[in-house]
């Protein structure tokens, strides 16, 4: 039987994917909770529990749907029907997403993790987004269809078992963390010493400090591009992110010394200028300390 | 003194006679390619081992500062540290006691960039000339001519002695712009690769024990803002293999990202993340030992946290 699929809590997401099930003609629900706009295609469902009932492939974004009210998250998965597959599309703390693979499970669903590393908004229509997904193989062979949606297959990972598409999205913002910090660092210092920071960049690329936040973030940037970090557009995403690694680390005796000081920073960096600003607001460390103004 | 030129402006290698202090394993490595290339080398030297070695492979030996200032023109200094390129440079004994006006140092210690400019400065008083010029690929790489050379320096003394240190570094000679930029893009460049590789060791571990296959969270990295050298270069080519030698020591490590700190401190800059790296790898090379190889960490931290990173399986990509 045909999987009817289910969309919930995903906004723009969301309406992407309402629009590439409309085109296929496959059957689909939606539900755009609280912070929908109703204007998405396709049919509305009235509540996460008539989604629940009507759908047996179900796309959400739980930690944005159940952020204020985790319980109602447990209260929700009791309605699904057994043989579901819910895709969790969303950045949660892999431990968490593994507790709900189990509830899930003892009502006859399963769950996969997927999370979603592109620039923000996602370019959907250029197809170079990343998808990380984590979850039994035969679960993810289930979902892949309407992952290809999202980008090439080439794109695609199955990361392994449960929580493993979170995590996996949590090891690549620490690395991009630790890569834009460090810029910055050695930025101010070469600006200080009189080395412009276009030619630092331009140098740093034949060598062994090359990195992502060198080479393609800070380059846009000082082009006056901006470059929102993907994936997590604000200060307080990448935090929560670090923090996830971190408590990851933690619990498995990983030794996180770095990642433990970053996500210091970033806390700091969230409590001074809002949870809310965007991550490039960390270039006005840089500034200060290189003491211009740009 | 210096070089002379053919009638069409080429530099003649062999009119060259260059002065090089400090020919240890870099700088022995170094002069060789200078000797290889038809350059004079008179090496100075306070290990009679190292000298010895030298002259083994046809290059002169000197006993004092004063003789080879006399003798050479650039003179190349390799030095273990900052403090100690000040004592040869512009130290009581100083090359610049000898050294006559218009004539050249080349400095290619990875030094402290205020040390630079402070010698640079005194230089320049007695009319004496100088390029900041450090490198990287270690031996190795100058061995196998990828070494990379950062100049720093005026550019018509960079062209008067372009020569020389293409002869050392013939694919990767970089002119970084006036003196002293040589060795901040070097001390830039090594606290962004020190941070990178305690990045990607951080990274790869947790990946692993939380159970995803190391190949693949490398390639998932390297398709994403996650990636950096370490990721793209140093993990698929050598620590995915279990290749021990990165060619470069944690007391290395330690000390050129010290650098940026300390000069971070001198100008009142909070390199907080680079403290923290620093500091890792000060801690690191006092239970491994200073000389171990900083692959070696890598492996060392594999085995306290139980994972493999060397444990090849294939991919599953979709």
């Amino acid at each position: 039987m045909a999987d009817v699929i289910g969309l919930a809590g995903l906004e723009e997401t969301g309406k992407f994917l309402a629009g590439q099930l409309t085109e296929r003609h496959v059957p689909f629900q939606i539900y755009e909770g609280d912070a929908g706009d109703g204007d998405a295609p396709g049919n509305q469902a009235g509540s996460l529990e008539a989604l629940a009932s009507n759908c047996n492939l179900i796309l959400i974004h739980m930690a944005g749907l159940f952020r204020k009210n985790p319980q109602d998250a447990d209260l929700w998965l009791s309605h699904i029907r057994p043989g579901t597959l819910v895709v969790d599309v969303s950045d949660g703390h892999p431990r968490e997403t593994q507790e709900r693979g189990r509830k899930l499970e003892s009502v006859g669903g399963q769950l996969l993790d997927v999370s979603l590393i592109g620039s923000h908004p996602p370019p959907f229509e250029a197809r170079g987004m990343m998808v990380l997904a984590g979850g039994r193989a035969s679960d993810f062979a289930r979902a892949l269809p309407y992952l290809q949606y999202f980008t090439e297959p080439q794109h695609i990972y199955h990361m392994g078992g449960l929580g493993s598409g979170h995590a996996m999205k949590a090891v690549c913002n620490l690395m991009n963390a630790y890569s834009r910090w460090i810029t910055v660092e050695g930025l101010a210092l070469a600006s200080r010493l009189g080395m412009p920071p276009e030619r630092v960049i331009e140098l740093v690329a034949l060598g062994t400090g090359r990195n992502y936040a060198n080479q393609e973030w800070l380059p846009r940037y000082l082009s006056g591009g901006g470059g929102a970090l993907e994936g997590a557009a604000t200060l307080g995403e990448v935090e929560r992110l670090l923090q996830t690694a971190v408590s990851l680390g933690r619990e498995l005796k990983v030794p996180m010394t770095g990642a433990i000081a970053l996500k210091n920073l970033y806390q700091q960096l969230s409590l001074t200028h809002g949870s809310d600003e965007p991550a490039d607001a960390l270039m006005d460390v840089y500034e200060q300390w290189a003491g211009i103004k740009r | 003194m210096g070089g002379n030129k053919t009638i069409s402006g080429e530099w003649e290698l062999n009119s060259f006679q260059v002065g090089f202090i400090g020919v240890g394993n870099m700088g022995f490595s170094m002069a060789r390619r200078l000797l290889q290339a038809g350059i004079t080398v008179m090496a100075f030297d306070k290990s009679r081992s190292n000298l010895d070695r030298i002259a083994e492979i046809g290059g002169l030996t000197s006993h004092s500062l004063e003789e080879l200032a006399n003798c050479c023109d650039p003179i190349i200094t390799s030095l273990p540290s900052s403090a100690i390129v000040e004592e040869v440079i512009v130290g009581q004994e100083g090359l610049i006691h000898h050294m006559a006006p218009g004539t050249c140092v080349i400095e290619m210690t990875t030094a402290d960039p205020l040390s630079t400019l402070m010698i640079a400065e005194k230089l320049q008083h007695q009319g004496i000339r100088m390029l900041d010029a450090p490198v990287t690929g270690g031996p190795y790489g100058c061995d196998a001519g990828t070494l990379s050379v950062m100049v720093g320096g005026a550019p018509e003394t960079f062209e008067a002695y372009k020569a020389i240190l293409s002869a050392i570094g013939p694919k990767n000679l970089n002119y970084t712009g006036p003196v002293g930029s040589g060795h901040i893009m070097k001390m830039i460049n090594n606290l962004f690769a020190g941070t990178g590789r305690l990045a990607a060791t951080e990274a790869t571990l947790l990946a692993a024990k939380f159970g995803m296959e190391p190949e693949k969270t490398v390639e998932v990295l390297n398709k994403s803002h996650g990636r950096n050298f370490f990721t793209e270069v140093l993990w698929p080519n050598a620590i995915l293999k279990g290749t021990t030698k990165a060619n470069f020591t944690l007391e290395l490590m330690a000390k050129d990202v010290g650098l940026s700190v300390s000069l971070g401190e001198k100008l009142q800059i909070p390199l907080f993340l680079a403290g923290v790296v620093q500091h890792f790898y000060e801690h690191a090379l006092l239970y491994l030992g200073k000389d171990t190889d900083a692959n070696e960490l890598v492996y060392a931290l594999e085995e306290k946290v139980g994972v493999n990173l060397r444990a090849s399986t294939s991919l599953t990509k979709s």
